[in-house]
């Protein structure tokens, strides 16, 4: 059975990934979709087996495109293929660029010692643990909004990994708390996550208002009931204690201040390239690696000028770091990213991406629209989000684009949003943390508690059911 | 010196200027600005960037930094323009930036597997073994040059041309000693055979890789994968004609130098037929699936990956330990922060030339965003029609001895002119070897000038430069002859 469906054109240049060809009956699709069971048992199992969960993933991208591929080269829809498959790699790499550049950001401040400054700072003002979890939570919720989610929860997240160092425990309810808060904080706000801006972008006239920038706004209760439920519930078993001393004074390396502000800049201007210029945001965090880059060259032609009067760490009693005296250098910051989450980002965009362009995802959506109602639909969409990646999700909606009330919208919106903190896997933030506290915050740490965020993704539903009602 | 390099680099620019004067083939009532303040302050901004990067050697600013910034800049002020005309779709801009930033991400992801499998085989002492295999069997200086000559030829297309060229020079150093002749002219024999034997295989040449990602459609059928091999002669004569030249000038003597042996590590043949695995798989994908090539070799990436996670688990076989003492030491050894012992895929990623890959990004969108200016149009217009195809062609290859080879290959990629299958591979012939007429015209003379410091200069080359180009013509000449049926 070889039925080709052609979305709207309106769309196919937008999401041309979305909805192409129906496979969901042949082999080719079953096949995919036990390639993409196995590969994320096998991503699941990282902890016992240890195998990377990049490896099965990216193997089982290339296998899903090949069969496609090979299907389309039988019926003659090669070049639609290769359309689908560059579209999601621009979105790969738009994702990826992203987080090349804030992981350089943050290595850069680490090397310069910026973190260890915070922790001996929190040291010295007696936090206890449970406010430290409660101060990292705010801040995600509060800048997430701006930033986008994937950087706040790396920039937090790094902060809590290295304020708990030496409490494992904390650090796995630290990062579930930053996900959730990230991913909660993000979703009122078209900078804040990619699914909002992709719903914002699309300027849906919906059967009642049209969804404009404003009416973002109105999920902000909602999401804050998402972060509040389960972190009023997880704060219990947060250890009560003041935060390990940690030792004695350092201080910041050279430059260590003006890095921050140039971070800083940095997203000023992705968000300016994005909110003023309508350019992706992504060229804007590039041009910001620049000022790094070139902040960078000023501190390496300076080095041994200024750097070798000041005390360095190895006299303050803090075992050299590896790098020791070596100058700034900001292309080793770079290549310290964390690959394996990079890839595994590749594997998951491709993999959903090809199972979506089989067809499964607009067959989902098409059959639960109909059937069930888009109050149950949308409610539904995001629980899903938590296993697949909230984009391609988001992508098979607009594309069948239903004729909803912009309460509806802002529903989808919302548990799209949010419904991937369920998982570790759901949401680019979560899987970015498990790879920067790699051990301590795990698949299955996040998992056990996964029924209590469960109790925020419902709460938050209600809420907004509730709060705005008149928009239905 | 000094002097001499700063006229060159006005030089440069001087000639770089009109050859970027060009437009796009971006559909839609996209605004013409080559006369607009923005088109000139562009052009401007990339000008100075393009100077920062030439004055590299001087300064030690890497050459990413200037470039990623002007990009930054140009599309910033194009945004700006756009914003003021209402009338136009807002997304433009936005389209026509994506659209650069996708190809870019299929060259970087295609280099970064490639360089990575690169690291890998050096880790597993591939180059070490052959190099100490050289040594060892004792040849004279003019049979050592000829045979490094020869090894670049070949490796070249299979590993890129700037890996071969370094693993060559490698060599060369150490059997040269301090044999200061014998070194320079071995290095620029070894830069004049890599960029050759690049020039016919996308996987030599990045110039190469970028004509072939494109998929071009000419009257005399698509430029696919095998259809870059009709150039191999032409590259050889490239090649043939200076070596044969030079070889005169070689010292007919014996090194001195002598090295112990090297054995390659365990699974370090495993990783060269991966690596021909990954190369097969990505020509399938593009030959046979018709899927961009990056996506093969990404997958490629994944055996890699799997056959290092073999490696990991049975790493203590490689000491002779039990498996409770192996992995007691790769634990010891990540908990103090070090690199592990075994074999780690993420870390010969890491490896990989981040400052080339960045550079690559801010050519690709400072590029991108002249031609959506309307310039590239402008200069395409006066090279390829003006002047015809043959000598156009023949002028990208000399400009890119100045100026690097890859912006003007994106510039005539951009401009897309209608061009004969034998135009196109005249174009990749010469972006391709006219980068060996200087020492900084390639990347593979940039990176051997540091490695082989104050033997291998950019005068040293430059004296030689006549002989060069005698090559240049003849590669020229053979391709048109050889090739005439396609033209």
């Amino acid at each position: 059975m070889f039925l080709l469906l052609f979305s709207s054109p309106t769309l196919a240049s937008h999401y041309a990934g979305a909805i192409r060809t129906d496979l969901t009956d042949h082999w080719v699709g079953y096949l995919s979709l036990c390639l993409f069971v196995l590969a994320l048992l096998l991503v699941s199992l990282e902890e016992f087996i240890g195998l990377r969960k990049s490896k099965p993933i990216v193997l089982c991208a290339g296998l899903i495109w090949v069969l496609i591929a090979w299907h389309a080269g039988q019926t003659g829809t090669s070049e639609a293929a290769a359309e689908a498959v560059r579209h999601n790699l621009l979105q790969y790499a738009e994702l990826m660029l992203l987080m090349l550049v804030v992981m350089t950001y943050i290595n850069a401040m680490d090397e310069r010692g910026v973190f260890r400054v915070l922790q001996v700072w929190t040291a010295g003002r007696a936090l206890s643990y449970r406010q430290l979890f409660w101060l990292s939570g705010i801040s995600c919720f509060l800048i997430s909004p701006f930033l986008d989610n994937l950087s706040t929860a790396l920039l937090i997240g790094m902060v809590v990994i290295s304020i708990g160092s030496r409490e494992p425990r904390f650090i796995a309810l630290g990062c579930l708390n930053v996900v959730i808060a990230a991913n909660a904080g993000g979703v009122f706000s078209p900078f804040g996550d990619i699914t909002t801006l992709m719903v914002w972008q699309q300027d849906i006239h919906s059967t009642t208002e049209a969804v404009g920038f404003a009416s973002f706004f109105s999920l902000v209760l909602p999401a804050l009931v998402n972060w509040l439920v389960p972190a009023t519930i997880i704060h219990f078993a947060v250890p009560d204690r003041p935060i390990a001393a940690a030792m004695d004074q350092v201080t910041l390396r050279r430059g260590g201040y003006t890095i921050i502000l140039l971070f800083l800049a940095t997203i000023a201007t992705a968000v300016a390239f994005q909110g003023l210029l309508r350019l992706p945001g992504v060229i804007g965090m590039l041009t910001g690696l620049a000022y790094l880059q070139f902040f960078g060259y000023y501190l390496k032609v300076t080095h041994s000028a200024r750097e070798t009067g000041v005390p360095d760490e190895e006299q303050l009693g803090i075992p050299p770091s590896a790098e020791g005296h070596r100058p700034f250098d900001v292309f080793s910051r770079l290549a310290r990213s964390e690959w394996d989450t990079l890839l595994f980002l590749y594997g998951v965009a491709l993999s959903v991406g090809g199972l979506g362009y089989l067809g499964y995802l607009s067959l989902a959506s098409e059959l639960m629209y109909g059937q069930w109602g888009p109050t149950l639909t949308n409610t539904a969409v995001g629980l899903a989000s938590s296993v697949l990646e909230n984009i391609p999700a988001m992508y098979a909606v607009l594309a069948m684009s239903p004729e909803m009330s912009q309460g509806e919208w802002l529903l989808v919106t919302l548990s799209t949003g949010v419904g991937g903190s369920l998982l570790s896997i759901g949401s680019a933030a979560g899987v970015a943390l498990m790879g920067q506290a790699r051990g301590s915050y795990t698949f299955f740490s996040h998992l056990r508690w996964t029924p209590v965020i469960l109790l925020g993704y419902f709460g938050s539903v209600m809420v907004h059911l509730l709060l705005n009602s008149s928009r239905f | 010196m000094k002097k001499m390099a700063t006229l060159l680099l006005l030089l440069a620019v001087s000639m770089l200027l009109p050859g970027l004067g060009l437009a796009s083939t971006m559909e839609g009532q996209r605004l013409d600005l080559t006369d607009h303040w923005v088109g000139f302050t562009a052009l401007a901004i990339f000008a100075l960037a393009y100077l920062l990067v030439m004055a590299e050697e001087f300064t030690h600013l890497r050459k990413s930094k200037p470039v990623i910034l002007a990009a930054g800049i140009i599309w910033a002020i194009i945004a700006l323009v756009y914003q003021s005309h209402p009338e136009l779709p807002v997304t433009m801009a936005e389209e026509a930036v994506r659209h650069n930033l996708l190809e870019y991400a299929e060259l970087m992801l295609f280099l970064l597997v490639a360089m990575t499998y690169i690291n890998a085989m050096g880790e597993r002492n591939v180059f070490e073994a052959l190099r100490s295999w050289l040594i060892q069997k004792g040849y004279g200086f003019r049979k050592l040059f000829w045979i490094t000559g020869l090894l670049a030829f070949f490796i070249s297309p299979v590993a890129d041309n700037l890996t071969t060229a370094l693993l060559m020079c490698a060599v060369v150093m150490a059997v040269g000693g301090d044999h200061k002749k014998f070194i320079l002219l071995a290095c620029i024999n070894i830069v004049v055979a890599a960029n050759a034997g690049g020039a016919f295989s996308p996987f030599g040449d990045i110039t190469t890789l970028m004509v072939w990602q494109k998929g071009i459609e000419t009257a005399q059928g698509a430029v696919d994968f095998w259809s870059f091999f009709i150039l191999f002669i032409p590259s050889l004569v490239n090649w043939l004609i200076p070596a044969a030249i030079m070889q005169f000038a070689v010292p007919d003597e014996q090194p001195s130098a002598n090295a112990e042996a090297v054995a390659m590590k365990r699974g370090a043949i495993t990783i060269i037929f991966l690596f021909l695995a990954t190369i097969v798989t990505a020509v399938s994908f593009h030959n046979f699936l018709h899927m961009p090539p990056v996506i093969g070799m990404l997958t490629g990436l994944a055996y890699l990956q799997f056959y290092g996670y073999y490696l990991k688990k049975t790493f203590h076989r490689e000491r002779d330990m039990s498996l409770a003492d192996a992995s007691e030491e790769i634990e010891h050894d990540s908990r103090m922060g070090s690199q592990p012992a075994g074999f780690d895929v993420f870390n010969k990623l890491a490896q990989a030339e981040w400052d080339t890959l960045l550079f690559f990004y801010g050519v690709v969108l400072c590029v991108g965003g002249l031609g959506f200016i309307g310039y590239l149009g402008m200069a395409s217009e006066a090279m390829y029609v003006d002047w015809g195809p043959t000598s156009a062609n023949i002028t990208v290859g000399v400009l890119s001895a100045i100026v690097d080879n890859i912006p003007v290959m994106f510039a005539v990629l951009t401009m897309m002119p209608d061009m004969s299958m034998g135009q196109w591979m005249l174009v990749t012939l010469t972006a391709g070897v006219g980068g060996s007429l200087l020492s900084i015209g390639s990347a593979a003379g940039v990176a051997l000038m540091g490695q082989a410091r104050g033997k291998y200069t950019f005068f040293g080359h430059l004296k030689w430069a006549p002989v060069i180009a005698l090559g240049y013509a003849g590669s020229i000449a053979t391709h048109m002859w050889v090739n005439a049926a396609i033209f």
